[in-house]
């Protein structure tokens, strides 16, 4: 046994250390974000109506807005704080994000609509800040909250009636393909008449 | 053995569904290309494309009220079932998610996206945006080239596909008369041939 450590002691020293570089390698690995909320659990967050704020009611919260940089530059609400989407998950984000959690603060996401906000928020809260919600609505041009219009809404604008005429027409259309071969029969009367 | 015992430890338990890692996550939700044009996805139903999978978000009875053809009725709650999972993955498919708007299908396409679900998209603007746009007669003269021109052309066809409307199936009607009467001019011929 000796024999063999001596004789190898060079290859043995360096699979050594390599498994130390290895594990030391794994438990100072980079940050990776976890999911806090399981599959049950996010599901619920989808039709959670307490985590939409109206605009009378941002009093208190701290408003982030994740628009572009440019749009922020051109107006903004008072106290509120730019993140665009793609730095939202940045360090100095997050610190922002434990830091108003810790403090037991609520935030307010927002964008040029509620549909720009949806995703990154339901993504925050999915990572564990429940205190992060979402804005009724956008900041426009502007410069001001507005309510989304009917439309942008999940209420149905469609006319049903309209859409029924479909089967009628298809109904009228079999009728008359059914016309022509009608007509053929009186051919064949007269043909046999001829035959004398 | 002590170091193979501790990675065992470290290591992070085997999750049940796939998932997306947050920050890809945050990347695919800045993305313009998940959204599909309501025109796109109506020249794709018209063609009967079969890789396209239309998954209606909306509540049963407005869904039996009026669907895209081929659609397929998912519940927003169910979005993560075993089931719908299964129906998701379909290799080969792309998934169109809508509901009245883009909101629930905004939801459902990050948890959709978060469980690794590929080749899944949302129709912009929802059912309401594919009614005004599609359904809902548009300006022609607002056709300033001959593209604008070219899409409110496809938008006509569109409508008359879905509802019926305009006056195209009347002028075929009309179309159709003559051509009866040339079948019926042949009886006289065979009478004078019968005459020998």
């Amino acid at each position: 046994m000796n024999q063999f450590i001596k004789s190898n002691k060079l290859w043995l020293s360096l699979l050594g250390l390599a498994v130390v570089i290895v594990f030391l390698g794994f438990l100072f690995r980079p940050k990776t974000f976890d999911f806090k909320v399981n599959a049950d659990e996010a599901v619920k967050l989808m039709n959670e109506p307490q985590m939409t704020v109206s605009i009378n009611d941002i009093a208190g919260k701290q408003l982030i807005d994740i628009r572009p940089a440019e749009l922020f530059a051109q107006g903004h609400p008072k106290n509120a704080i730019n993140i665009p989407v793609r730095n939202l998950l940045d360090d100095e984000s997050l610190e922002l994000f434990d830091r108003l959690s810790d403090n037991g603060q609520a935030a307010v996401l927002y964008g040029s609509d509620e549909l720009q906000a949806t995703a990154p928020w339901l993504l925050l809260q999915q990572l564990g800040y429940q205190n992060i919600k979402i804005m009724k609505g956008g900041y426009t041009p502007n410069n001001e909250f507005k309510e989304p219009v009917l439309s942008s809404t999940e209420a149905m604008g469609l006319d049903t009636a309209t859409m029924k005429a479909k089967p009628m027409l298809t109904e009228i259309s079999k009728t008359e393909k059914k016309k022509p071969q009608v007509v053929i029969p009186v051919r064949k009367e007269v043909s046999s008449g001829g035959g004398c | 053995m002590i170091v193979l015992a501790l990675g065992l430890v470290v290591l992070p338990k085997k999750k049940e569904m796939k998932e997306t890692d947050p920050k890809v996550l945050l990347s695919a939700i800045t993305e313009k290309s998940r959204f599909l044009s309501v025109d796109l996805v109506t020249h794709r139903i018209i063609e009967n494309d079969p890789t396209l999978l239309l998954i209606d978000l909306r509540p049963v009875n407005e869904f039996k009220a009026f669907a895209l053809p081929g659609a397929i009725n998912i519940q927003p709650d169910s979005i993560l079932s075993a089931s719908t999972l299964e129906l998701l993955n379909q290799p080969g498919k792309d998934k169109v998610l809508y509901a009245n708007s883009d909101l629930t299908a905004e939801k459902a396409w990050l948890l959709g996206t978060r469980y690794s679900v590929y080749r899944l998209y949302i129709m912009k603007g929802g059912l309401n945006e594919w009614y005004n746009t599609i359904i809902k007669p548009g300006d022609a003269s607002l056709a300033a080239s001959s593209a604008d021109l070219d899409l409110s052309n496809f938008r006509n066809a569109a409508r008359q596909y879905f509802t019926g409307a305009g006056q195209a199936p009347q002028e075929q009607t009309t179309k159709k008369t003559p051509e009866k009467v040339n079948i019926i001019r042949k009886a006289p011929e065979a009478a004078s041939g019968g005459g020998c």
